[in-house]
């Protein structure tokens, strides 16, 4: 199962701590009149609470938050403290994600065991007033130090806190399907991918599963009675009458909404194939995520036999909020993810640098051209902090998630015409702030920047040369942040900064923000 | 001005007094009514909530809003005296409860106290119109023992 970063929900559990005073008396820690103080007000009064705490703790669930039905810890003034409630409450325990306690007066020892218990993020909201900083003082001040544990004195802040914390399930709960070919860390073209996965699984809860390239491409062919060349006599995962069905139905929707197409449909098939492959394999592993070298598998001339490149892959796990990145770079699926899980928006990846100016010229870099600098030369504000990113994995879905852009078909191929690229005209998009991330290699770092579009390029070209030109506030802070992270940097529309940052201290890593 | 102090007190415990007796008045009417119907409990309880909040036929909010009528009744009462408040809304706790909570806790203390029942915390927690309130109320007598065949059930 492909289960996307939309489809995780975040478990909030609803945490009562109570208590019910059994006579009548009034002093230091009592007081009120008349029928406030007889037995029967606090219980009614709790509710009354407790409903007030729900419907607040409601307004501030986005989506993917699931509040779940309260748990209830309650006690008298005889102070008991019943081994069963904890019991009764334990299961509900285990499934929360994040725990938000109404806590009060007389109560917030309650709370403070629940944490010791249970061991889970642990919140006091507003409407405790000033007990939000009992319990939360208390388990900070623990020596062991490992409670996660937020005092909030808005609900805003609660509301936000939650979306940070989904969006680390997100990462926690990504699986990167990754189609090797010689080592299963990093490929010859992206050395700034993770670079150890199990530290990066027990630092970020990421997950790696593998799948040999070779095993892979044989497998976008039909079954053969004895087999793949690769695993003789093994029953394999092979193309079958559906799969090709689905790669069909793929390549007949891209022909029917593609403003321009310059390849036949014939030429398309490989690249849909692969894509439908992907998706099969993705499937089987319970991955959420993809990645395949570029030069390695290259070089197996297997792509060249076979017509196609993994770029359409790319481009609709993309467009679908799978992150899916370009020369099995697991860092930036991963980068992919965050940005996915914090903005609900749909990714780019690509080639990121400054394109400097130099001699009263921007000079070029891979993917730009003579036409395009000269355009931008014109403005100068795009002089000194201008930006670029490249690669030809636009699509469909950049500005808005749910509905298609104007988009065209061109082949990779130059020479002979193969595999499919989705262009996307970025110029449309000019003015549009973005906001952009990247992992360092051993995860203990998240590079963050942000720009404003400029102009795009490359949409009437061919091959790798789709790119995006955006001015960011300083390019010699950015790209000396960048330089902690590496290369492949990816972008979605809008300003998630603050939820970047809270996310990478959630995670426990350093937000390195570009000015 | 001592002497209009005084006057204000004692029109205050007049005001009181005198929303004491209608609120009982109309306790006694759901007491004596044999059988109770539900028009009749939730038009003597209306009347009751009304005596007891210090408010008028007039000041029925729109649409039967219980919460509205809590809030009122804190509003004008704080408009007439602090005396009121403090006699009404005393019910200050230390662990964020509102004063329009404590009010409506307070009511249904009375309701319990004046019917011989108890309600049911949560569900007394999300009433939201004076026909919820009824409605609690009347399910609540058809569950008590001394309420059992003096209810007209239909």
């Amino acid at each position: 199962m492909i289960t996307k970063a939309n489809e995780v929900k975040l478990n909030v559990l609803p945490l009562l701590c109570t208590i019910e005073h059994r006579y009548y008396y009034e002093g230091p820690c009592r007081f009120g009149k008349g029928e406030a103080l007889q037995p029967g007000y606090d219980r009614l009064a709790n509710a009354q609470k407790t409903e007030t705490f729900l419907a607040k703790l409601n307004e501030c669930a986005s989506e993917g938050i699931n509040i779940m039905e309260p748990a209830t810890v309650s006690r008298t003034d005889d102070w008991e403290n019943s081994e069963a409630n904890w019991e009764a409450i334990a299961p509900a325990a285990r499934e929360a994600d994040f725990v938000v306690v109404m806590t009060g007066i007389a109560c917030d020892d309650m709370a403070l065991e629940f944490a010791e218990r249970f061991k889970k993020p642990i919140a006091v909201t507003p409407i405790s007033g000033f007990s939000g900083t009992i319990a939360v003082a208390a388990l900070n001040a623990k020596a062991c130090n490992e409670y996660e544990v937020y005092g909030f004195y808005k609900w805003e802040d609660l509301a936000f806190q939650m979306k940070v914390l989904r969006a680390r399930k997100v990462i926690q709960t990504t699986r990167i399907l990754c189609v090797n070919r010689f080592g299963s860390n990093t490929s010859y073209s992206s050395v700034d991918a993770f670079n150890m996965h199990d530290e990066i699984t027990q630092r970020l809860g990421v997950r790696f599963r593998f799948v040999n390239v070779h095993e892979f491409f044989d497998c976008m062919s039909p079954a053969q009675p004895e087999g793949n060349h690769t695993t003789p006599g093994r029953k394999t995962p092979n193309l079958t009458d559906e799969d090709l069905a689905k790669a069909n139905a793929v390549c007949n929707d891209l022909c029917a909404g593609a403003k321009e197409n310059s390849m036949t449909r014939e030429k398309m098939l490989p690249s849909c194939i692969a894509f439908v492959t992907a998706r099969k394999y993705m499937d089987l592993k319970d991955c959420n995520g993809f990645t395949m070298p570029c030069p390695d598998a290259c070089s197996t001339r297997r792509l060249n036999e076979g017509q196609f490149t993994m770029c359409l892959t790319h481009s609709l796990n993309m467009e679908e909020g799978i992150p899916s990145a370009c020369e099995y770079d697991t860092d930036a699926v991963l980068s992919q993810q965050a940005l996915i899980a914090v903005s609900g928006k749909r990714p780019y990846m690509g080639n990121t640098c400054p394109v400097p100016y130099e001699n009263g010229h921007l000079s070029a870099r891979f993917g730009t051209t003579p036409e395009q600098l000269a355009e931008l030369e014109k403005d100068p504000r795009n002089h000194e902090n201008l930006y670029m990113m490249q690669h030809s994995v636009a699509h469909r879905r950049l500005a808005d998630p749910d509905k298609n852009s104007p988009y065209a078909i061109r082949n990779f191929a130059y020479d002979q015409g193969f595999a499919v690229t989705l262009r996307y005209d970025f110029d449309a998009d000019a003015g549009q702030k973005i906001t952009m991330c990247r992992f360092a290699p051993d995860g203990s770092k998240l590079f963050i920047g942000t720009g404003e579009i400029v102009m795009g390029g490359g949409y009437d070209g061919y091959n790798c040369s789709q790119l995006v030109y955006f001015r960011v506030k300083n390019q010699a802070d950015t790209w000396a942040k960048q330089c902690m992270a590496g290369n492949h940097c990816t972008l979605v529309y809008g300003d998630y900064v603050k939820e970047l940052t809270a996310l990478a201290e959630s995670l426990g890593i350093e937000p390195l923000v570009a000015d | 001005m001592p002497t209009e102090r005084m006057a204000d007190r004692a029109k205050i415990r007049e005001l009181l007094l005198r929303s004491r007796t209608d609120a009982d008045s109309h306790i006694d009417k759901i007491r004596a009514a044999d059988p109770l119907t539900y028009d009749t409990l939730h038009e003597e309880l209306y009347n009751y909530v009304l005596a007891k909040f210090l408010l008028e036929p007039s000041d029925k909010p729109e649409g039967d809003n219980f919460n509205a009528l809590a809030e009122l009744s804190l509003a004008k009462s704080q408009k007439v005296s602090p005396e009121l408040v403090e006699e009404f809304d005393t019910a200050q706790s230390c662990d964020g409860a509102t004063s329009a909570m404590a009010k409506k806790v307070l009511l249904y203390m009375a309701i319990q106290k004046a019917l011989n029942i108890e309600l049911p915390a949560t569900e007394s927690a999300r009433v939201k119109t004076m026909q919820d309130l009824s409605r609690m109320v009347w399910n609540t007598l058809t569950a008590a023992e001394e309420w059992r065949g003096r209810l007209e059930i239909k």
